[in-house]
């Protein structure tokens, strides 16, 4: 029996990881990159995302190697996807147990990478982090400072009152 | 992309955490309203208006309102789903659409962005007032591409066809109609075949409320539904043959449901597939619903219906989805699965007479072999539902074990009769708390047919709960 094919993904400072190609492809951008220039031992360059947020992501690569690829006109901003927000698979929950600086590093690589599950799984843990707490929770979670008037927040606060009970 | 998953209270929360999330927020959150009220809630103080009962005040004008914040919400705005919601509800929002129609100052740009329009209406509105609804909405949302009407009584008021027809011969962007059941009056569906953008045109199919026998027999004109590519309609089957003729609309159909309910002649079921897989062989999606009247027909002269009724719908190459909805079940045996699996070998749904009148004779015969479920497997990777009447003749063998090769891989939705039990599987990935099913037990059981190690949740509903028959030997089959 032969063996897999391997690809080669060189990241932003110089590390390079070889995989097999199967497990590369759960990103868009690879698949692409591949079907484009065709197989080649060189390298595949990925000047946005460095070692270890590379190595990050291909555990969740090799993890879901199998898995159905997500159709391509799902729209996450329907009312039922907002009721899924929470539902995280075991596995994907442990996985994305990390500080907030590697979350948002593996939200912003998933996006490059183009890999829409675990893009959804990044915004999701996100999503959950914020659900139901006020304005001031929410800075102080994430460190942001309140840059509005008074004026200009109460003006915001009125215009969408509507949603604050739903 | 974050702010997607977020329910709106969060979302006016993290509006005013700070002026960068500001507008990513505002977006998301009024993307999708489900009242016009928060709009008009700009604009004056709806919370009267509605303590009001919901009359509206003549004397409330709209001139020298915050016209520019208003545009300023409007313009996020991408869908709107209406429902009927309370009467009085429903009489605020359009009295302030018509109003709003008159005095806004942005000519066709009332609504710019919106494409997607729900609209359920509720006749116990007046006649004069839901008639006066239509004009009122032409022109405020120009780039209307999808929408859809519901009804909350089965039957439309006639002085609402005029009206509503002009309106849909304004939108000339739209690419998807639903119209409500069986409501298919030949005004509407005219003014539908001149969009030259038309790609979906389905009549929702939900209950089997009082047929529109004009709109059932009616034919396409020449010409019309130039890009037409999804169709669902109501129609007598003999009408349904005249509406399916060979010609270039019919051959660019990708996906058609037809409800051909109500025929009397039982044996030209194949002869109308045939015509199907003849006139339309670019079909993806095939559904049908084949309930015969069984007032006009002799219970002894309808009988299950075989592989004929498929082998005529064999052009069809490219199908994905097929369902087929028959009192009685459909017999499937191995050499059948196989056949199905070499002629569509990408099919996503297969879901073959999985819900036959329980009232009438089924003979032990009828049904699909037991057998036929790891072959399904195993010919039709790509199944994530499938639905199936097992016949009671064969024995359940399942043992708890299958060869890798013979468990599903994609499927979601599992659906089977057998012994009069009902199972319905719908895959999940975390495993909620029990539900108690109508009328029979439920409980959670962790599936192999998914290989991710998805939850099960499993639905038995049985018109004698306590005849587990095979269950126990099929729960073997499923843990």
């Amino acid at each position: 029996m032969s063996a897999a094919p391997q690809v080669t993904l060189e990241s932003s400072d110089g590390e390079k990881f070889k995989v097999d190609k199967e497990v590369a492809e759960r990103s868009v951008l690879i698949k692409n990159m591949i079907e484009d220039v065709g197989e080649s031992d060189n390298p595949i360059p990925l000047p946005n995302v460095n070692a270890s947020v590379l190595k990050k992501v291909l555990e969740y690569c090799e993890h879901h190697r199998g898995d159905p690829l997500p159709a391509a006109d799902a729209d996450p901003s329907n009312d039922d996807n907002r009721k899924r927000a929470t539902e995280i698979s075991d596995w994907d929950q442990k996985f994305i147990q990390v500080d907030q600086e590697m979350l948002f590093e593996i939200i912003l690589a998933a996006n490059y990478m183009d890999i829409k599950p675990l893009l959804d799984v990044g915004c999701k843990t996100v999503a959950n982090m914020i659900k139901g707490k006020t304005p001031e929770e929410i800075r102080k979670l994430f460190n942001i400072v309140n840059d509005f008037t008074p004026e200009e927040e109460a003006q915001i606060k009125k215009e969408n009152e509507w949603a604050e009970d739903r | 992309m974050i702010f997607a998953f977020v329910d709106e209270a969060t979302l006016a929360a993290c509006a005013l955490v700070c002026r960068p999330w500001k507008e990513p927020a505002l977006d998301e959150l009024w993307k999708h309203l489900d009242s016009l009220l928060p709009l008009f809630g700009l604009l004056f103080d709806v919370e009267a208006l509605l303590l009001g009962g919901g009359e509206y005040p003549e004397n409330l004008l709209m001139r020298g309102v915050d016209w520019l914040k208003f545009r300023s919400y409007a313009q996020r705005v991408r869908s709107i789903d209406i429902e009927p919601g309370s009467l009085s509800l429903f009489h605020v929002n359009m009295a302030l659409l018509a109003v709003a129609s008159i005095d806004h100052p942005f000519g066709s740009l009332f609504l710019p962005h919106v494409h997607r329009l729900e609209l359920g209406l509720d006749f116990k509105l007046l006649d004069e007032e839901a008639a006066a609804l239509f004009p009122s909405l032409q022109g405020l949302a120009p780039n209307l591409q999808e929408l859809s009407i519901t009804f909350t009584s089965p039957i439309l008021v006639g002085d609402l066809e005029a009206p509503l027809s002009r309106w849909i011969s304004s939108l000339q962007h739209l690419t998807k109609l639903w119209l409500p059941p069986y409501y298919q009056p030949k005004m509407i569906v005219t003014a539908a075949g001149e969009l030259k953008e038309l790609k979906v045109l389905k009549i929702m199919v939900k209950s089997a409320m009082v047929a529109n026998e004009e709109g059932m027999q009616m034919e396409f004109a020449p010409n019309t539904f130039p890009m037409l590519r999804a169709l669902a309609w109501n129609s007598s089957l003999p009408n349904a043959f005249q509406l399916l003729q060979p010609s270039p609309r019919v051959e660019a159909l990708e996906s058609l449901y037809l409800d051909c309910s109500g025929y009397d002649d039982h044996v030209t079921i194949p002869t109308f597939t045939r015509l199907i897989g003849h006139a339309c062989p670019r079909l993806r999606e095939v559904s049908l619903i084949l309930l015969p009247d069984w007032w006009t027909r002799a219970e002894s002269s309808v009988g299950p219906l075989d592989m004929e009724v498929l082998y005529g719908l064999a052009p069809c190459e490219n199908l994905v989805t097929l369902q087929i909805g028959h009192p009685f079940p459909m017999t499937l045996n191995e050499s059948d699965v196989h056949w199905i699996g070499r002629s569509w070998r990408n099919l996503e749904r297969l879901v073959l007479c999985v819900d036959p009148d329980l009232d009438r004779p089924i003979n032990p015969r009828m049904g699909a072999s037991i057998l036929a479920l790891p072959l399904l497997a195993e010919l039709l990777p790509n199944l994530t539902r499938l639905g199936l009447y097992f016949r009671e003749s064969d024995v359940m063998r399942f043992s708890g074990d299958l060869h890798p090769q013979h468990q599903f891989k994609n499927l979601r939705t599992l659906q089977l009769i057998r012994e009069g039990i009902r199972f319905s599987y719908t895959t999940k990935q975390n495993i909620p708390s029990p539900k108690i099913g109508s009328g029979g037990k439920a409980m959670n059981l962790r599936s192999t047919f998914a290989p991710a190690a998805c939850a099960a949740e499993i639905l038995c509903k049985s018109s004698d709960p306590t005849n587990g028959g095979d269950l126990a030997g099929f729960q073997g089959w499923v843990c």
